[in-house]
């Protein structure tokens, strides 16, 4: 059996946010100082306690880094953790549903990759193992995992580059773009003062706003800036992350490759996929265009920053062509009961309280507050865009959405936001079916169905405004007993 | 199928325990209020009427509407305040159940049920104990029997 240490980088993540919060100031006042040792002896009486915590966080570091061992073998992987206390992690290779080994640019460059393990024992979405190794190490592991899964003809699937560029420059997302930015803007706020990174993005803002207002109003600019920069920060992180992906099946698992500054490989048991997914935004949907996603144990949790991709952006032809190839029991999605003609309520009730709300508050500024005129106006149009996208969104989705079953399979379609889905899940993968009627549902005959899917991301899929009679019906023959009779007989 | 209604007792018990918050919220605001005629007997009119609504309408229509259907495969709540509610959860899927019942739930009928599944929990809410003791079984039995 092979053991070994993590790698040392580990060891920088187990010093707390303080030890940088520590070391700066400690840095810079060091830096500051006059070479003189009288200036030394002060600096030191001054700053004593800080280096004494210093210390102590990076003895503690250190003995978590020494605590920690892990070793594998051609069946198992055991992951060993505690001074006094110790713990030790035994997952055996055909347990796992999931197997992901990262590489960020940093960590190519001092030889690291973090394995994540899933198993389908999690009650939460992270992975249930996380160890950095050496890339060595990573790789040993990774090609006993392999051997451990049975030998069959392989077949691969490398998207057209050509395409991925295309699809890639027309249907990014720029909300996937503004949650990047977010992200980074979070990241660098506890690192810079958060007041100065606000203060530095709004004059930038302004001033290009001013640069053009001959031409264009302020809001529109600002507005434009900040789609336009989302969606170009989506488009180029979608062309990194994709860029060189190849999906290759073999008879119980499935390899997944891609990346080119974040190195990822992956390897998932195809008995272990709960459903798949085709993922498409409102442009995609309305040009045929879709990926493919997988909810697997540990593949694109979201305490990673990874996505679920089995297939990037691609043709349907092209989906559908590899769900038939790698997974051939999937049947054609099958729409058998879609919205009721009169439910556009349960599709226009959030675009609607979202577009008020906004309305509201601008009009509280513009008669009670009007200094504020200037801030509201922006304000108002930057919180009123998103509400009539999502108007948008949910029009199209009155018409796609829906469900039905077919060769022991249940195919969803539905919106969640800015994303339309088309779910296919078998069904004993249904952990729970709930039908919803508000009391206007009541009125007009027609409910909201949520199915729950054995997922550790516990994942909610509601389709609105379907016609409740013929719902039930559809679910009763499928084995989903779902009529009312209050007799406690 | 077996079927499971809720325990009246508990009805009883929360419409007694809305008219003590009631009374109380109605008599501070006379107290604090008293110089504020109007809002005074709004904001009582107010808790006054809430009180009426859940006390004598909302909540004995919720211990009317909830049904428990227990069948061999699944087991399905029929219920819901003002959203009606129709759960459905195949037994196969159970991982493990937690019972949550106060003292003197034998008389109170607060006994609690929740089913946890890979996906999604399901909460039975104010059994009778002997109705709690029942669907327990039923429901280890059937975790077990998914393990094996």
């Amino acid at each position: 059996m092979y053991s070994a240490r993590q790698h040392p980088l580990r060891f920088l993540s187990y010093t707390t946010r303080y030890f940088w919060l520590l070391i700066i100031p400690l840095a810079r006042s060091l830096y500051s100082l006059t070479f003189e040792f009288n200036a030394f002896k002060v600096w030191l009486r001054g700053a004593w306690l800080d280096l004494l915590v210093l210390g102590a966080i990076l003895a503690f570091a250190y003995i978590r880094w020494l605590s920690v061992w892990f070793s594998f073998d051609d069946e198992k992987i055991i992951l060993r953790r505690g001074v006094f206390l110790t713990s030790e992690d035994r997952v055996y290779y055909s347990n796992i549903s999931t197997i992901s080994i990262t590489q960020n640019f940093l960590y190519r460059l001092l030889g690291a990759s973090t394995v994540y393990i899933g198993t389908n024992s999690g009650k939460t979405d992270r992975a249930d193992l996380t160890v950095i190794m050496r890339r060595g190490d990573a790789d040993r592991l990774y090609l006993a995992v392999k051997g451990s899964r049975q030998k069959s003809l392989n077949y691969s699937i490398l998207p057209n580059k050509l395409r991925l560029i295309i699809f890639s420059l027309f249907f990014s997302s720029a909300l996937s773009g503004v949650v990047i930015i977010v992200a980074l803007l979070w990241e660098t706020g506890n690192i810079l003062d958060r007041e100065v990174e606000a203060r530095l993005i709004l004059d930038t803002l302004t001033e290009a706003a001013q640069r053009v207002s001959v031409f264009v109003p302020p809001v529109i600019t600002i507005i434009s800036i900040v789609i336009i920069s989302a969606w170009a920060l989506s488009f180029i992180s979608n062309l990194f992350v994709f860029w060189g992906f190849v999906l290759t099946k073999c008879s119980d698992s499935v390899y997944v490759k891609s990346g080119v500054i974040t190195k990822n490989r992956h390897i998932l048991r195809r008995d272990r996929i709960n459903y798949i997914d085709l993922k498409q935004s409102f442009l995609s949907k309305v040009f045929n265009v879709s990926s493919l996603h997988v909810s697997c144990s540990g593949y694109g949790s979201r305490g990673r920053d990874e996505l679920s991709v089995v297939l990037p952006i691609t043709t349907r032809k092209e989906i559908n062509g590899a769900i038939k190839e790698v997974f051939p029991e999937y049947p054609k999605p099958k729409i058998e009961l879609k919205t009721h003609p009169r439910s556009y309520m349960s599709f226009y009730l959030h675009p609607i309280i979202f577009t008020a709300l906004p309305l509201l508050a601008f009009g509280v500024f513009y008669y009670f507050l009007p200094t504020w005129y200037a801030v509201a106006y922006p304000a108002f149009a930057i919180f009123l865009f998103p509400a009539l996208w999502l108007a948008i969104c949910r029009t199209l989705s009155m018409f796609t959405t829906g469900f039905g079953f077919s060769d022991g399979f249940m195919t969803m379609r539905y919106s969640r936001i800015y994303t339309f889905h088309t779910v296919i899940v078998p069904k004993d993968r249904i952990t729970k079916v709930i039908i919803r009627q508000s009391p206007f549902q009541r009125l007009g005959g027609s409910c909201t169905v949520i199915v729950r899917t054995t997922s550790e991301q516990s994942p909610k899929h509601l389709m609105r405004g379907l016609p409740l009679k013929r719902a039930l019906d559809l679910f009763a023959a499928n084995g989903f007993e779902l009529y009312y009779s209050e007799s406690p007989k | 199928m077996r079927k499971f209604t809720l325990k009246p007792s508990a009805l009883y018990i929360i419409c007694g325990l809305i008219a003590i918050v009631t009374g109380a919220a109605s008599y501070l605001v006379w107290r604090y209020l008293g110089s504020f005629d109007i809002l005074m007997y709004v904001l009582i009119a107010i808790f006054v009427f809430l009180g009426l609504l859940f006390g004598f309408w909302l909540l004995p229509a919720y211990f009317r509407r909830t049904v428990v259907c227990l069948s061999a495969d699944d087991i399905t709540v029929h219920t819901g305040l003002i959203f009606f509610r129709r759960e459905q959860m195949k037994l196969k899927t159970a991982q493990y159940v937690t019972r949550v019942s106060s003292p003197l739930s034998g008389i109170t009928g607060f006994n609690f049920l929740v089913i946890h599944a890979l996906g999604g929990n399901m909460l039975l809410p104010f059994l009778r104990t002997e109705d709690c003791d029942e669907l327990e079984r039923a429901l280890s039995a059937a975790v077990t029997g998914a393990e094996d």
